[in-house]
């Protein structure tokens, strides 16, 4: 560690660093706001064409104690010349309005080696004896890494505009990144009076005052600037997070009403389209739980609306049973699992990728539906629309699988041409003719023509017990048995419509990295990086994982090692009683081994927080097949 | 006639329904011409859409001609059925082109209000005889011959309940002398809304005959107060009247009672003398006297809404039960005698 001495009051010369990409993480107790800074840094640095990438620092509990690691709260920006597609593998730069919230990322070393930290000083010299221990004790521990420290003077600074600098420090700092990173201040103004839009005047000009006082003690005290150059996109570009992604996509799709209980990390989508969704036409509905929730939306969709419902992984556990009436009665109905870390309550606003089977075989019975996952924030947008119609045309339930990472992560991405043939036709209500049947299945496909009640000889009874055609209910064999393969058929069917996915990188080699939903940018950066360092390694990412897209037994034939990455559990091999026969492993890894039967081996992680590309590139080198040089 | 510098004010006050009127007609209208491109579309082009409904996501993930295959079978469509909404569209097109022009109706001296604002809403009516053959046609219920005449106006007395709610509202300009306003009444239902602006000399009460519990009723000055029309979720009319005229308000969402709902700002104090709008002077008396009884609050009545017992200046709490049977005991009692 360098001596953490004052910066010099006006230095002499400034060092420029000029960078392809840069890492910056903003961490404060909870509720100081380190979170707005963050935001409204990535946010402008996106609309001045940097490539950006965010993920939240978000502690477990609503309000920890302050000043302990576990308040830990923030944001990690990676800013790029060129798309950024993941959060990285560490900060280079990282302002801390105290040293035990510094101390946290520290000891999950989300710090670089040589990490730049402003941090807050006026703990150091603290009037309580505890703090200043506690302040000497976390720079000792600080001390056996290279960081160069800057102290800050915060609180006193802000203190000259306000009385309550906990309220205002985050402005400050935003002052601070934007003089290192030469950020456009007018534009910064522009977010701050966006995101402050239903406060006070009053409360804009002072947050204004502080940005420009930090701006001010940067440009006087700072010796460094970064610059990450910048190329500006030929297409207008937008800048969300993915689950403002999802509501837009909600609306662009021609969905009518979004039934929803409040669950972290789903609750905001749904909160940002009841802002909105009015002015299109469209309805929230807060029913009183999850199970009323999808009820609502399953009792839209009987009636001919066309409705969704989305919760997250504790939710969706309640919401089974009438998953599995939607698939008996054929209902078209799309719904989101915003994933989020369990089992139970588990880890409500860290990222997990552990619902995956939980969606696809979760309900009592044979309930065949369909499930695919977004992997980028433009994905959540989009993929509403794709599983509105596939819903539609095949009667049937399509699950999306987001996850904490999309959800809360914001990155800018094409503004999207919206089509109006994303609304899609409304439902068919002429008269029903003669003699077709609520289920009239094809026989060989599975297929059957939506009947809506109201649709003149349309009405018809629904029952979530074994049926006919006539949706009548029969105990007999012989209409289980059919009534079984026929919502199992017409998923094969679909399949059939699928295309083999593209694989990323040679389409032969020694190793092929699987993954799905939001890992796809950290995988392919660190199978970038692997074949820079000449090791015979290509990826495949999946969108369709229930039908799992075809042709994969075909294209992992073509490696000599098949192996998944993803955020959910899985045993180490090694491990004391992991046994080849007991081992557990990876959700997708599972599902590719059943579907395959190729031996697909896994490297899975549960943190609490995205995977990094540097990990992920360890876990290759070491699981390259015998006899490659790693 | 010649222009009222008093309407463009009012149609400032009214832009928010008025626009949301055009922008119904404008998507009504692109809806109706995505249908049309549909049902007279190639092979190729019916491929073509349903990759676009699927999305940028399945492209290059889902193939759409098998997709199209399997899902693209609309019902035939009558080709009458089509050639009517063409004619639908066009008239959808012709009335979205007119903007605020459709809400704005210019009444002669000589002419009936009634005619005129009967016929203006018939105009405004074309978009949903318009709507409703889209929808027939497109829900398959479309029998060609009957209802196939988008093109035509549509009156106001066959507009469906939902209809009323959605028409915008109307800007008349009226003389005074041709304000017979009583005969609007049969246009007051759903949440149409009327305002007149009246030029020259008129009765002193012109809209008090409109006054019935859902109606929001307004005689004004100017178009300040427009904006508590728009807030009634009901039927209203206003008037823009002259110095001479009575300014009220009758707001239907005031209280129970007429006395409540209704608040005299000013009354003229002179006597009509002579017959205006078709009125006699002892008509225009007798509506005078009726709107000052419709705003009297009968002896014995509680106070209004939101008011405080007893009046504005009343104690707090005097509206309490207790507070009213001590207030009963006290008037049974003849206490002059005591200490």
């Amino acid at each position: 560690m360098s001596t953490a001495s004052p910066a010099p009051s006006r230095p002499p010369e400034r060092t420029i660093l000029r960078v392809p990409e840069h890492t910056v993480e903003v961490v404060s107790d909870s509720g100081e706001g380190a979170q707005k800074c963050a935001q409204i840094f990535g946010r402008v640095s996106a609309r001045m064409g940097n490539g950006v990438w965010t993920v939240e620092i978000i502690p477990a509990e609503i309000q920890p104690p302050p000043r302990t690691p576990e308040s830990a709260s923030g944001n990690r920006i990676r800013i790029g010349t060129r798309p950024v597609t993941n959060w990285g593998d560490h900060a280079n730069l990282v302002v801390a309005f105290n040293e035990q919230v510094l101390l946290h990322r520290h000891r999950l070393e989300a710090l670089a080696k040589d990490a730049v930290i402003l941090i807050e000083d006026m703990w150091a010299t603290h009037d309580d004896p505890d703090i200043r221990r506690a302040w000497n004790d976390a720079m000792d521990e600080l001390g056996q890494r290279a960081y160069r420290f800057i102290p800050v003077p915060m609180e006193q600074q802000c203190l000259t505009l306000i009385d309550n600098p906990r309220r205002g420090k985050n402005m400050f700092a935003l002052g601070l990144l934007a003089w290192i990173y030469s950020r456009d201040l007018e534009k910064i103004k522009e977010q701050i009076a966006h995101e402050f839009r239903k406060k006070s005047p009053a409360l804009y000009d002072t947050n204004v005052a502080l940005l420009e006082l930090g701006h001010r003690w940067a440009e006087e005290h700072l010796d460094f600037r970064i610059e990450v150059p910048a190329i500006a996109s030929d297409r207008p570009m937008v800048v969300m997070n993915g689950n403002q992604a999802l509501a837009f996509g909600a609306i662009a799709s021609g969905m009518e009403l979004c039934s929803m209980y409040p669950i972290t990390p789903a609750t905001s989508a749904s909160h940002f389209l009841s802002d909105i969704f009015e002015k299109f036409g469209g309805v929230v509905h807060q029913a009183e739980d999850e199970i009323a929730a999808i009820g609502v939306a399953l009792g839209a969709s009987f009636a001919g609306k066309v409705a969704f419902t989305i919760s997250s992984g504790p939710g969706i556990a309640l919401k089974t049973e009438f998953i599995g009436l939607a698939v008996m009665v054929e209902l078209p109905l799309v719904i989101v699992d915003v994933q989020r870390g369990g089992p139970s309550t588990g880890l409500p606003t860290k990222v997990e990728q552990g619902d995956l089977l939980a969606a696809i075989f979760g309900q009592p019975g044979d309930a065949p539906h369909v499930v695919l996952a977004p992997a980028t924030m433009e994905e959540c947008f989009l993929c509403i629309t794709t599983a509105r119609r596939i819903a539609e045309a095949f009667r049937c339930v399509v699950m999306v699988l987001s996850d904490a990472n999309l959800a809360t992560g914001v990155q800018p991405f094409p503004r999207p041409a919206v089509d109006e043939h994303w609304l899609a036709q409304p439902p068919d209500l002429a008269p029903v003719r003669e003699g077709l049947r609520p289920y009239d299945w094809d026989p060989e496909m599975g297929t059957s023509r939506r009947v809506i009640p109201g649709q003149p000889a349309g009405m018809f009874t629904a029952t979530g017990l074994s049926h006919d055609e006539l949706s009548h209910v029969g105990y007999t064999p012989d209409v289980h048995e059919r009534g079984c393969v026929m919502r199992s058929r017409k998923l094969a069917v679909f399949q059939q419509m699928l295309k083999p996915p593209p694989v990323h990188g040679d389409d032969a080699g020694d190793l092929l990295v699987v993954g799905w939903g939001s890992t796809l940018g950290a995988i392919e950066e660190a199978v970038d990086r692997a074949r820079e360092e000449g090791l015979a390694v290509s990826s495949l990412h999946l969108r369709f994982l229930s039908p799992l897209e075809p042709g994969l037994k075909e294209i992992f034939g073509r490696f000599r090692k098949v192996m998944t990455v993803e955020i959910n559990y899985s045993d180490d091999p090694d491990a004391p009683f992991i046994t080849e026969e007991n081992r557990r492993r990876g959700q997708l890894a599972w599902l590719l081994r059943a579907s395959t039967l190729v031996d697909v081996d896994c490297w899975t992680r549960v943190p609490g927080e995205p995977l990094r590309p540097g990990k992920i590139l360890e876990a290759l080198r070491a699981s390259m097949p015998q006899g490659v040089q790693s | 006639m010649p222009s009222d510098d008093r309407v463009q004010p009012v149609l400032a006050a009214l832009e928010a329904p008025i626009r949301a009127f055009h922008s119904t007609l404008v998507a009504t209208a692109e809806e109706v011409r995505g249908y049309l491109a549909t049902r007279q579309s190639t092979w190729a082009a019916r491929v073509a859409r349903v990759r676009a409904e699927l999305g940028p996501l399945a492209a290059g993930r889902v193939d759409a001609e098998r997709f199209a295959e399997l899902f693209d079978g609309h019902q035939e469509v009558d080709p009458i059925a089509i050639e009517t909404m063409t004619r639908a569209l066009d008239a959808l097109t012709a009335l979205a082109a007119r903007s605020d022009r459709l809400c704005r109706v210019e009444v002669a001296p000589d002419a009936s209000l009634h005619e005129a604002v009967g016929r203006a809403l018939a105009e405004i009516g074309r978009a949903f005889g318009a709507a409703r053959i889209v929808h027939e046609v497109r829900a398959g219920r479309y029998k060609p011959g009957s209802d196939d005449r988008p093109a035509e106006a549509l009156p106001f007395a066959r507009w469906t309940r939902a209809e009323r709610r959605l028409g915008p509202p109307l800007v008349v300009r009226v003389p005074g002398s041709a304000l017979r306003a009583a005969a609007l009444a049969e246009f007051l239902d759903g949440r149409q809304r009327i305002v007149l602006v009246v030029e020259g000399e008129c009765a002193p009460v012109p809209l008090v005959r409109l006054v019935t519990p859902g109606t929001f009723v307004l005689q004004t000055a100017d178009a300040a107060g427009l904006d508590r029309l728009l807030r009634w979720d009901g039927p209203g009319i206003a008037a823009l009247v002259p110095d001479g005229a009575a300014r009220f308000v009758h707001d239907p969402a005031a209280g129970a009672h007429a006395w409540e709902r209704v608040t005299l700002e000013s009354v003229p104090d002179r006597v009509p003398r002579k017959a205006i709008g078709g009125l006699s002077a002892t008509q225009q008396a007798e509506e005078l006297e009726l709107l000052q009884s419709l705003a009297t609050r009968p002896a014995g009545a509680g106070p209004r809404a939101g008011e405080p017992a007893g009046g504005p200046g009343a104690a707090p709490g005097a509206g309490e039960p207790a507070d009213k049977l001590a207030a009963w005991i006290l008037s049974r009692v003849d206490l002059s005698d005591l200490g």
